[in-house]
C-alpha cells in the first residue's frame, strides 16, 4: 500500500510540474484572474448598494467558470497527451498499475484545480479589500464547495479520456456539467404535479435515469446564499465533500477499469 | 526452471480489428520462443512483421489474444516482473518539460528507489549514456540521439536483470552505435540479459548469441546465431583481370554471379567450381588478381531466406526497402 502511494505521488508530482510548465495552464489561469478584475470594473457600472452583491457573485461565478474550463482542458488534455505523445510506453512499463497511473494523474489535475483555486480566491478577496467589503467566512466555504464540484468534472473528464479522443470527451464532460447543474430543476420539475413531464410523460423514465445518474452538481454552488447572507454550514460543507468524493470514487473506479482493457498500440 | 528464464513466449497470438469495417489483422501468430538468462538475444524482422506488437506484449503494453508471456515465470502484467525490466521503446518520447535528472528521478520513484541511491544512480547512467554534460538541459532542446542516450539511460537505471531494447541503434551516428553496443556487451558481462530488436543485421550478428526471426507476424527461426550462420552458403570470390571472351562464355555456367570493373571481373562461385573456372581463367590467360573464400553474413542470408533471392539485391524487394531502414 505504501508503495503504491509513493507511485501515486511520483505520478501526481510530475503532473502537477507538467501542468506549472505549461503554457495553456498558465493561459487559462491569468485569463481567470483578468475575469476576477473585471467584477472590480463591472461594480464600477451599479448603483452603490448592488456593488457587493456584483463583487460577491461574479466573483465566485469566475472561479467556478474557471475552474470548470480549466478542469476540463486539464483533465481531457492530461491522458490523451500521454497517449498521443507515447509517453505512456514508458510510463506503463514501469512496475506501476494501470489504476495508479490514473489515480495519480487524477491527484495531479485536483492539485492544479486547488492552486488555481487559491489563486483566483487570494484575487476575489483583494478585489473586496480594495474596495472595502468585509470578508466573511461564508466566502472561504464556497471556494472549497467550488473545488467540490470541480473534482467531480475533472474526474468525469479523466473518465472520458481513458477510452475517448479528446474533443469528444471535452464534450461529454461539459454536456455531464451542464446537466449536472440541471439535475436539481429536473427533479423538481418531476415532483411538481404540472409543468413538462406532467405534459410528456415520455419524458419522465429518462429524466428520472438523468436525476439517478448524473451527479447534482448544484449541491456546490452557494452564491445565492453568499449574495442574501443566508448561513452555510460547515456540516453542509462536510455533507457536499462527501457526496462528491463519492462519485469521484465511482468515475476513478470506470475511468482504471476501462483503461485497464486498453492496448497501447 | 521457468522462473529462471527471463522471457518465455508460447503460441503467443494476437490480432487486431481495424478501420470501420473492423477488418481483422493477425499481427502476431503462434510465436514460441525463450530467452535464456545472461545472453543477447536478438529480436528480428522486417517492417510490420511483428516485433513491436510482441515487445509490447512481453511490456503489458499490449493483451495477448492468446497464448502466454512469463517475465521471469510471471505474467507481464505483475508488477514485479516489470520491476526486474528496463525497457527502450522504439522511438522513445518522453516528458519534454523535464531534464534528464528530473526524468530520471521520477521513473526511479515508480521503482521504488531510495533517494540516497537515486541520486548516485542518476550520475552513473547519466554518465554512461554520455548525457552529463546535459543534465539541466530540457528534453525538448535534445537532438534524436540524445534522446535515444536518455531513452537507453532510463532503462538501466534501475539495475534490471533484464533489458528490452527496441530498435536501440536507430538515430544514433556510428560513435553512438558503437558506444550502445559496448553498453550492451558490458550488460552481458555484468549477467544481465538483453532482448533487442533491430534491422542493423550486422550488429546482431556481431551482438547476439542467439537470434529469433520473425515475419508476417510468423516466428521463421529461433535459436544460436550460429546455427543460423551455418545455413548460409559457402562460396569464393574471384577477381580476375583481362579475360578473353571466349573464357567468359566457358566460364559463365559455373558461376553464382558476376560484375565487370574496367577490365577487372569479378565473380562469386560455389566453392565446388572454383578449380573448374580457375583453370579455364589460366588457360585463356587471364590475370588472376585474387581468390577469397566468404561465408554469406547475416544480412545475406536472411534477405536469402526472407525473399527467395540473393544479397543485396534482394533488399530492394523487402517490405522495408534497405537492409537497417523503418519501423517495425
Amino acid at each position: 500500500m505504501t508503495a503504491s502511494l509513493s507511485r501515486v505521488t511520483a505520478i501526481a508530482t510530475n503532473t502537477f510540474k507538467e501542468a506549472l510548465r505549461n503554457r495553456v495552464f498558465l493561459g487559462l489561469l491569468i485569463g481567470a484572474l483578468a475575469m476576477i478584475l473585471c467584477s472590480l470594473i463591472l461594480s464600477q457600472m451599479v448603483v452603490f448598494d448592488q456593488e457587493r452583491r456584483v463583487v460577491q457573485d461574479f466573483g465566485l461565478f469566475f472561479i467556478s467558470f474557471a475552474g470548470v474550463v480549466i478542469a476540463i482542458v486539464v483533465g481531457v488534455l492530461l491522458v490523451y497527451k500521454e497517449l498521443q505523445l507515447k509517453t505512456i510506453y514508458s510510463l506503463l512499463s514501469k512496475p506501476i498499475h494501470r489504476w495508479e497511473f490514473i489515480v495519480g494523474r487524477y491527484a495531479g489535475m485536483f492539485l492544479i484545480l486547488v492552486l488555481m483555486a487559491a489563486i483566483m480566491a487570494s484575487a476575489w478577496v483583494a478585489v473586496m479589500l480594495v474596495k472595502g467589503m468585509p470578508i466573511l467566512p461564508q466566502y472561504g466555504m464556497a471556494v472549497i464547495l467550488v473545488l467540490g464540484e470541480l473534482a467531480v468534472v475533472g474526474a468525469v473528464a479523466i473518465l472520458f479520456s481513458s477510452f475517448s479522443t479528446p474533443i469528444l470527451s471535452g464534450i461529454f464532460t461539459f454536456g455531464v456539467f451542464v446537466l449536472g447543474r440541471l439535475v436539481y430543476f429536473i427533479d423538481e420539475l418531476l415532483r411538481a404535479g404540472k409543468g413538462l413531464f406532467v405534459e410528456a410523460p415520455s419524458l419522465r423514465p429518462l429524466a428520472r435515469a438523468v436525476v439517478q445518474v448524473f451527479p447534482d452538481l448544484s449541491v456546490f454552488d452557494v452564491s445565492r446564499e453568499i449574495v442574501l447572507e443566508i448561513p452555510v454550514t460547515w456540516t453542509y460543507v462536510g455533507e457536499s465533500l462527501a457526496y462528491a468524493a463519492c462519485y469521484v470514487l465511482i468515475l476513478l473506479v470506470i475511468a482504471a477499469l476501462a483503461f485497464s482493457r486498453r492496448d497501447f498500440v | 526452471m521457468p522462473e529462471q528464464v527471463p522471457i518465455l513466449v508460447e503460441s503467443l497470438s494476437k490480432t487486431f480489428r481495424i478501420g470501420f469495417e473492423r477488418k481483422v489483422v493477425d499481427a502476431v501468430h503462434n510465436v514460441s520462443f525463450a530467452v535464456p538468462a545472461g545472453e543477447i538475444f536478438g529480436f528480428l524482422g522486417p517492417n510490420g512483421a511483428g516485433k513491436t506488437t510482441t515487445i509490447k506484449m512481453c511490456m503489458d503494453l499490449i493483451r495477448p489474444t492468446s497464448g502466454a508471456i512469463r517475465i521471469f515465470g510471471r505474467t507481464p502484467s505483475d508488477i514485479d516482473a516489470r520491476a526486474r525490466i528496463g525497457y527502450l521503446p522504439e522511438q522513445p518520447y518522453f516528458y519534454d518539460y523535464l531534464t534528464p535528472t528530473e526524468l530520471l528521478d521520477f521513473f526511479g520513484r515508480l521503482y521504488g528507489m531510495p533517494s540516497a541511491e537515486l541520486a548516485k544512480r542518476i550520475d552513473e547512467v547519466l554518465d554512461l549514456v554520455g548525457l552529463s554534460h546535459a543534465r539541466t538541459r530540457t528534453l525538448r532542446k535534445f537532438s534524436k540521439g540524445m534522446l535515444q542516450r536518455a531513452a537507453l539511460a532510463q532503462a538501466l537505471l534501475s539495475h534490471p536483470d533484464l533489458v528490452v531494447l527496441d530498435e536501440p541503434m536507430s538515430g544514433l551516428d556510428p560513435i553512438g552505435r558503437k558506444e550502445f553496443k559496448d553498453i550492451i556487451l558490458s550488460l552481458r558481462s555484468r549477467g544481465c540479459t538483453v532482448f533487442f530488436s533491430s534491422h542493423i543485421l550486422a550488429d546482431v550478428e556481431l551482438l547476439c548469441d542467439k537470434i529469433a526471426i520473425i515475419d508476417h507476424g510468423k516466428l521463421r527461426f529461433s535459436g544460436a546465431t550460429r546455427d543460423f550462420l551455418s545455413q548460409g552458403q559457402a562460396e569464393v570470390e574471384v577477381i580476375a583481370s583481362n579475360v578473353p571472351e571466349q573464357a567468359l562464355v566457358a566460364i559463365t555456367p559455373h558461376v553464382r554471379s558476376s560484375e565487370r570493373i574496367g577490365t577487372t571481373l569479378k565473380l562469386l562461385l560455389d566453392k565446388q567450381r572454383v578449380a573448374d573456372v580457375l583453370a579455364k581463367l589460366m588457360e585463356s590467360k587471364a590475370e588472376i588478381v585474387s581468390v577469397v573464400p566468404r561465408s554469406e553474413t547475416l544480412e545475406e542470408i536472411f534477405f536469402r531466406t526472407a525473399t527467395g533471392r540473393p544479397g543485396a539485391n534482394a533488399a530492394a524487394k523487402l517490405p522495408g526497402g534497405v537492409p537497417g531502414g523503418g519501423a517495425a
